[in-house]
């Protein structure tokens, strides 16, 4: 259970919101409780729940992806939004965050998610996506690019 | 450039800002609590599914008699539809010797003397070797089945004439001969 904060967060960056993405890490975890006999080594756990966390919310992007209409929602607000217009800006830029994010191809979303919201390494991420650790720092870039590309496009649709 | 540069920095900061303050929040709604005691409960349930105390409520069980009795269906269906070429045959020998024991017992009824048994060198009647020599004639020039039933009653009579000839004397059994019976 010590990676369970970080789980959580992977499946915040792959679900539209914190409801979902509770559900998200109690389905990770029943998975890794039913295939424990499939973890070969005890130091790689931490990749093998990282993966399962992957595969787990792709699976339910796959079967929820009719579904656009939910809401995206981080649970709580933070602490500095003090005012109901701060709150409703931040509410609006995270709904754009989530859509680009949302729309970046599969390889490029799950290793902007893991970086940046599993906080995990280069070495990390290549270790549990099995790729080589320079293809994962140019994806990285490519996806940071497309969201700034898609965010700024959104913007100037408004204007 | 530099200063497409510094736009690129500051969009990057203000995303990178605004994932980090989605991760705050939605930390403020995690309860670990509810977490742990969610996924304890699920887990049980699970167990209990995996571990019933009813022997054959258990999942491994009931899994494995499905199986079973799946094989065990399959091997009746393959037995009843689907049929080997030998069993073909078989079938349809015995289907033809039914037919030819019919009527052997017509010429019994028709009060022809019934052909005695009579042993052969590997003690196998003589009744038996000439079914088999009909068989094994009619595999080899590929006789139709309607034509068996009609074969084998030939034999029989043929047979039962060759006897009948045997009892009257040498001098009969030539005159089947040149009459062209044999």
């Amino acid at each position: 259970m010590t990676f369970h904060k970080k789980v959580f967060l992977i499946c915040l960056g792959f679900s539209r919101n914190a409801a979902d993405a509770q559900d998200l890490t109690q389905e990770v975890y029943l998975k890794a409780y039913r295939n424990i006999g499939t973890l070969k080594e005890v130091k790689l756990s931490k990749f093998w729940l990282f993966k399962i966390t992957r595969n787990t919310c792709l699976d339910f992007r796959k079967k929820h992806r009719l579904n656009r209409n939910s809401s995206i929602a981080s649970g709580g607000e933070p602490a500095d939004l003090t005012t109901p217009e701060s709150q409703m800006i931040y509410q609006e830029q995270l709904r754009e965050l989530k859509i680009s994010i949302q729309q970046l191809p599969k390889r490029l979303r799950e290793v902007f998610v893991l970086k940046k919201y599993g906080d995990l390494s280069y070495q990390e991420i290549a270790e549990t996506l099995k790729i080589k650790e320079g293809t994962i720092k140019s994806r990285f870039g490519r996806a940071c690019q497309a969201i700034i590309a898609q965010m700024k496009g959104e913007k100037d649709e408004k204007k | 450039m530099k200063k497409n540069n510094n736009k690129t920095h500051r969009e990057m900061f203000e995303f990178d800002n605004l994932i980090q303050k989605e991760k705050e929040g939605a930390l403020q709604s995690y309860r670990e609590e509810d977490f742990r005691s969610r996924l304890s409960r699920r887990i049980d349930e699970e167990s209990k599914t995996l571990t019933s105390p009813i022997f054959w409520f258990r999942k491994p069980v009931m899994a494995a008699g499905i199986i079973l009795l799946l094989v065990v269906m399959g091997w009746i269906a393959a037995q009843i539809f689907i049929t080997s070429p030998y069993e073909r045959d078989a079938r349809a020998i015995e289907k033809t010797l039914a037919r030819v024991f019919d009527a052997h017992e017509l010429l019994i009824g028709q009060s022809i003397p019934q052909v005695e048994p009579q042993r052969g060198p590997d003690n196998i009647y003589e009744f038996e070797w000439s079914l088999k020599r009909v068989i094994y004639s009619i595999q080899r020039e590929d006789i139709p089945d309607s034509d068996i039933p009609r074969i084998f009653s030939q034999a029989i009579i043929n047979a039962t004439r060759i006897r009948e000839t045997e009892d009257n004397g040498p001098s009969g059994l030539n005159t089947e001969r040149e009459n062209g019976f044999l």
